[in-house]
């Protein structure tokens, strides 16, 4: 092979080839006035003016900063708390943990097939217990916490923290949090068997009901990040998040709710990928397309209702695991976006995504990168600081009218559920990752370290990672058996009964979840009960029997 | 290497991981060359994953392990194999592993081990190597 000194000359006269965005759109050579087709009031608005495509407040990071937080969770609660208070006295403003799969499954830990999964890949929640461990020292009514449990089972990781709230005597009026109430997209994220379709949709409108009644400065998170890594593309990610969310606000007025009673409290997980002004111009477009769908098709009348309020994240499928330091660049440009484009919060992906879970390290580096962000670089001084340039202005307009094409799509076909249930999405899915592969494959698409400046893996840099005790996951069964026998297990089989009787009528389900969880019921058996109630097995692989008859 | 037979390949994923990303491409791919694939998906065990192995009469049993679960589930699926005198089948691993652990996971049987970004010609030829008549 020839050396690259033998092509050096070459080298230096090399040319920029690509001309479109990751998403496919052509984009010219330079941008004019011309090309930034908008009326200020109508297309732009100052920031924390209709249609807040420039932001949401008027003030900005001036006004409150984002909220720093990184998806933590692994081993036991016992590790997930230690991470927790590590990131906090690190500077993390915020807290954010994720369940591990068997829980996202809505399987205990104890599950006979949960053996392999038990911690890997998140905290264990198997029960109130567990929660009361990962909370342990942690002022539940000062923090803001994301409990990140995106699966059709993570109401039931809600109930338990709003359990644990009542244990001490809080106001849960006063909680601050979020929850992610799509109870819808995980099936496309390996979560398909945590709830069939029905059941999903009926679980998570309950929810956001349930919230919007209750807990009213909890947020209700549409994770459009969850979605993007799948390999789709922008536009995609923006109309299918957006067309559940349609088909939910639809359910919440069916059942009698003004929009303005909980759309307020709508949030988002955009994702922050690696096409730098793609994203930036998708996110201020889907900013200015929310407020104008919450208030043209759905007539609500509080500005609040109308913020398209986003939890930006990193992407994790951009990042690789040849030459992984040189993921700290793609986060940091990732990064970048969200601050650019004014989002409320951030996580930053960690650099060894693609080896292993964060280690302590990774973690920390994910926060000082917000924080070179947030206080080196400068970033942060103005609100909306690409406003008015001709390229940005231009693809923020493309972008708005790709994504409500797509929108208009589906709702076409029927809305959103309709468009799950023929299998409709899967193919976009599908398609979307195949092309994906072929285009690195051939290098239309260049990812450095893995199709082009690829060097051997001996000489590539060793990081450290996580590794995950198998046999504390063994000893977490032996906790669940014990637990299983020391509780009050006529008020479990009481408030599993009741569960049930409420999960077949139309009533909210909610109360009666965080009942049973108060009384330590496991996640297996509340999302087992509901289950059974709508029709399906009481487990998702057809192992296991309920504890209690539920009649 | 015979001309009139495909190579048959197993793809699964093991255990409770839903990350089908890779398993999905790799299965496009291995049959754009020419392979008969298998896709047996989520919600596996070292059982069912042999169970299907022999049922499909395939050469090649292809893991997909994105959540750390290798160097639990590994183990268990070699010990299978041997009980069941199928140690001659390829046995191919790819996903989210730590390069540390690959020589590891090699000592225990596993043939190769393909970390996430490996070009997917590299593994079509791979097998090809393997399977020859």
């Amino acid at each position: 092979m020839k050396s690259k000194m033998d092509q050096i000359d070459d080298a230096y006269r090399q040319k920029i080839t690509d001309t479109k965005t990751w998403s496919g759109f052509e984009v010219k050579r330079t941008y004019t006035p011309e090309d930034a087709d908008l009326d200020y009031k109508r297309d732009l608005g100052d920031p924390g003016e209709y249609p807040f495509t420039r932001g949401i407040h008027k003030d900005m990071y001036r006004g409150k900063l984002w909220t720093m937080r990184h998806e933590i969770g692994y081993g036991t609660p016992e590790d997930s708390n230690r991470r927790l208070k590590f990131m906090v006295e690190n500077g993390a403003t915020g807290l954010d943990f994720i369940a591990d799969n068997p829980t996202h499954l809505g399987m205990d830990s104890d599950h006979p097939m949960a053996k392999h999964d038990i911690g890997r890949t998140g905290v264990p929640l198997s029960s109130l217990a567990d929660m009361e461990e990962l909370m342990d020292g942690i002022p539940m009514e000062r923090v803001s916490t994301f409990t990140n449990t995106f699966s059709a089972c993570g109401f039931v990781v809600f109930g338990q923290y709003i359990a644990l709230a009542k244990k001490r005597g809080l106001d849960i009026t006063k909680l601050r949090g979020q929850v992610i109430t799509d109870t819808l997209h995980s099936r496309y994220c390996g979560y398909a068997p945590a709830a069939p379709i029905d059941q999903a949709f009926r679980v998570g409108a309950d929810l956001m009901e349930y919230i919007s009644r209750n807990v009213p400065k909890w947020n209700m998170i549409f994770p459009c990040y969850n979605l993007r890594e799948t390999g789709i593309n922008a536009v995609q990610e923006v109309a299918f998040l957006f067309s559940i969310a349609i088909g939910f606000i639809r359910e919440l007025i069916r059942r009698g709710l003004n929009i303005d009673d909980f759309a307020g409290r709508i949030s988002w997980i955009p994702s922050c990928h690696l096409d730098f002004f793609e994203e930036i111009a998708k996110i201020r477009a889907e900013r200015r397309l929310w407020a104008k769908i919450v208030k043209e098709w759905f007539g609500a009348k509080d500005p609040r209702s109308m913020w398209w309020r986003g939890a930006a994240k990193a992407a994790g499928c951009s990042l690789v695991a040849q030459q992984p330091l040189n993921n700290i660049a793609r986060i940091s440009i990732e990064a970048l976006v969200a601050v650019l484009t004014g989002c409320q919060a951030l996580e930053v992906t960690t650099y060894d995504e693609p080896i292993c879970i964060p280690t302590d390290e990774a973690h920390r580096t994910s926060l000082r990168i917000q924080q070179i962000l947030a206080y080196e670089i400068g970033a942060a001084r103005v609100a909306d600081p690409l406003g008015g340039s001709y390229y940005v202005e231009s693809l923020t307009n493309k972008l708005e009218t790709e994504i409500m094409d797509l929108i208009n799509k589906i709702e076409e076909m029927g809305g959103i559920v309709k468009a799950i249930k023929s299998e409709w999405l899967d193919r976009e899915i599908d398609e979307a990752l195949i092309k994906y592969q072929e285009e690195v494959e051939n290098k239309e698409r260049i990812i450095v370290g893995v199709n082009e400046f690829v060097i051997p893996p001996e000489e590539d840099s060793e990081i450290d990672h996580l590794k995950i005790s198998y046999e504390k996951g063994i000893d977490r069964i032996q906790k669940i058996e014990r637990l299983k026998k020391e509780r009050d297990n006529g008020a479990v089989e009481e408030s599993l009964k009741r569960l049930y009787q409420i999960s077949k009528s139309d009533e909210n389900i909610m109360p009666y979840v965080i009942e049973a969880n108060m009384n330590y019921a496991t996640i297996g058996e509340i999302v087992g009960t509901v289950r059974v109630a709508h029709g399906n097995s009481y487990d998702a692989s057809e192992v296991l029997d309920p504890p209690f008859p539920l009649e | 290497m015979k001309t009139d037979r495909k190579i048959r390949v197993l793809i699964s994923k093991t255990g409770l991981d839903g990350h089908d990303r890779g398993a999905k491409a790799v299965t496009y791919f291995l049959r754009k060359a020419g392979m008969e694939v298998v896709y047996l998906g989520q919600f596996q065990t070292p059982e069912s994953v042999i169970n299907a192995a022999i049922e499909e009469g395939v050469d090649v049993i292809g893991l997909s392990c994105l959540s750390g679960e290798h160097m639990s589930f590994a183990p268990e699926l070699i010990e299978l194999l041997e009980e069941k005198n199928l140690k001659d089948l390829l046995v191919i691993m790819g996903g989210t592993i730590p390069r540390k652990e690959i020589p590891l996971l090699k000592d225990m049987g596993i043939d190769e081990v393909f970390e996430s970004g490996s070009p997917m010609s590299t593994i079509v030829n791979y097998i090809r190597s393997k399977i020859k008549d």
